[in-house]
C-alpha cells in the first residue's frame, strides 16, 4: 500500500515536496532542438515530422490542398451553432468561438488541468444536453471548427506558478518522463534521444510542436482525431496499455506538451499520415 | 461408526477446501488454474491502478481465460503464470519508474 500511494504521488504529481523551474525546462528542451537541427528554426516545428522530412513534407503539402479534416470543420461549425438544450449558444457558454488558445488551463480550485473538451461538455451538461463521449466524430468535430477559429496565434500558456499549476506541470513532466510498456520506451527517448530519426517508415519528431496541430486527419485513422487519442496509439506502440482518453495523466501531458511549445503557432487542424 | 462418519466428514472437508479458487489447490488442474488466474488478474489490476499495465499481460490473461473456459487446465496454468510474471515486469518498471523519470531528459529542474 505504502509503495502505491509513494508511487501515485510521484507519477500523478499529487503532492510532490519541491517543483522545479518550467521556464528553465522549456529552455533547455529548445535548446536540444536548436543544436539538433541548427538550420530549423524553432517555430517550424510546428509542422512536427515535415519539418525534418523534406520528401514527406512535400506530399504533406500536397494533401492540405485538398484538407481532409474540411467535412469535420463543417460540421464542427453546424454543432457549434447548434442550440443547447435550453436554447443557450455554445458560443455564449464558452466565452466565443476563438477560445482554444486558453486551453489547457489549471483550474485551482478544482486542482486540476481543464481541456477544452471538458468544457465544452460542461457547458453541454450545465445547459440541459447529454456529454459527448470523447472519442465520438462530433467532439472531434467540434475541436476542429474551434481549432481552426485560432489559426495562426501563438501558443501562450502563462508559466505554471501556482501550487497546482506547478504540481499538473510536474505531472505532466513525470509522464513524459517515465519509461512504459514492454518495450520500456519513455516519450522523451523518442522525440528528444532520437528525434530526427526513423523508427520503421515514421521520422521521430520534436516534442515542440506536439500539442499545436490537433485534430488531426489521419489517413491511418481515416477520420479526425485528438491529441489524447494519439497519446494513446503513442502507448500502445510501446506495449502500454493506453489510459482513458481525458484521464487526468492524459491531461497533465497535454499541460505540459502545450507549455513547451510557447511560442509556436496554433496551427491545427491539420492531416498526418 | 462415529470414527469412520468423522473421518468422511474431513475428508470431504479437505476436498472442498482443494476445490474452492483461492485455497490449496495442489492436485487438482482446475482449481490451480484458478488460482492462477486469480493471482495474475490481481496483479495485473494493480498495473493498471499504477497506470503501468502493459498490453500483454491483458492478452496473456484473456488466454488463460479461453483455455479455462475449454477446460485446458494445463494450458490456462501456463497463461496465467505467464500473465503474473508479465504484471510483476510492469510492476517493477512502476516501481523503478517512481524515482528514476527525475534522472532522464534534459530539463535541469527534474532532480
Amino acid at each position: 500500500m505504502l509503495f502505491g500511494i509513494g508511487l501515485a504521488i510521484a507519477v500523478t504529481g499529487a503532492a510532490l515536496p519541491a517543483w522545479g523551474d518550467p521556464e528553465a525546462d522549456r529552455a533547455a528542451l529548445r535548446k536540444v532542438y536548436e543544436k539538433r537541427f541548427p538550420n530549423i528554426p524553432l517555430a517550424e516545428h510546428k509542422d512536427g515530422a515535415y519539418t525534418l522530412d523534406a520528401g514527406a513534407r512535400e506530399q504533406w503539402l500536397e494533401l492540405e490542398d485538398f484538407p481532409p479534416y474540411e467535412i469535420a470543420q463543417d460540421e464542427g461549425a453546424e454543432l457549434f451553432e447548434m442550440p443547447l438544450a435550453d436554447g443557450t449558444r455554445l458560443e455564449d457558454c464558452l466565452g466565443g468561438a476563438d477560445v482554444k488558445s486558453d486551453y489547457p488551463y489549471v483550474d485551482a480550485e478544482r486542482g486540476e488541468v481543464i481541456t477544452l473538451e471538458m468544457a465544452i461538455n460542461a457547458c453541454r451538461t450545465e445547459h440541459g444536453d447529454e456529454p459527448l463521449g470523447y472519442d465520438s466524430e462530433e467532439l472531434a468535430a467540434l475541436m476542429t471548427y474551434l481549432a481552426y477559429q485560432i489559426r495562426g496565434e501563438i501558443v501562450n500558456v502563462p508559466a505554471p506558478s501556482s501550487e497546482a499549476e506547478l504540481a499538473a506541470y510536474e505531472a505532466g513532466k513525470a509522464i513524459y518522463l517515465a519509461r512504459r510498456g514492454q518495450l520500456n520506451f519513455a516519450c522523451v527517448n523518442c522525440h528528444v534521444d532520437l528525434v530526427g530519426n526513423d523508427l520503421r517508415a515514421e521520422r521521430l519528431s520534436a516534442s515542440v510542436g506536439h500539442a499545436t496541430h490537433w485534430p488531426v486527419y489521419r489517413l491511418k485513422w481515416q477520420e479526425v482525431g485528438t491529441l489524447h487519442r494519439r497519446f494513446q496509439e503513442c502507448n500502445s506502440q510501446i506495449g502500454a496499455e493506453a489510459l482513458p482518453l481525458q484521464s487526468r495523466s492524459y491531461r497533465n501531458l497535454e499541460y505540459f506538451l502545450t507549455f513547451m511549445s510557447n511560442g509556436l503557432e496554433w496551427n491545427g487542424p491539420s492531416s498526418r499520415k | 461408526m462415529f470414527r469412520s462418519s468423522s473421518l468422511a466428514a474431513l475428508v470431504l472437508a479437505c476436498l472442498a477446501a482443494c476445490a474452492t479458487p483461492g485455497g490449496d489447490a495442489r492436485g487438482d488442474p482446475r482449481a490451480l488454474a484458478q488460482q492462477a488466474i486469480n493471482t495474475a488478474q490481481a496483479r495485473y489490476e494493480r498495473s493498471q491502478e499504477l497506470e503501468f499495465a502493459w498490453r500483454v499481460t491483458g492478452q496473456a490473461l484473456a488466454q488463460a481465460r479461453r483455455a479455462f473456459a475449454a477446460e485446458e487446465f494445463a494450458a490456462a496454468l501456463k497463461h496465467a503464470r505467464r500473465a503474473e510474471e508479465l504484471a510483476d515486469l510492469s510492476l517493477a518498471q512502476a516501481q523503478r519508474e517512481a524515482e528514476a523519470w527525475r534522472n532522464r531528459g534534459p530539463f535541469p529542474s527534474s532532480n
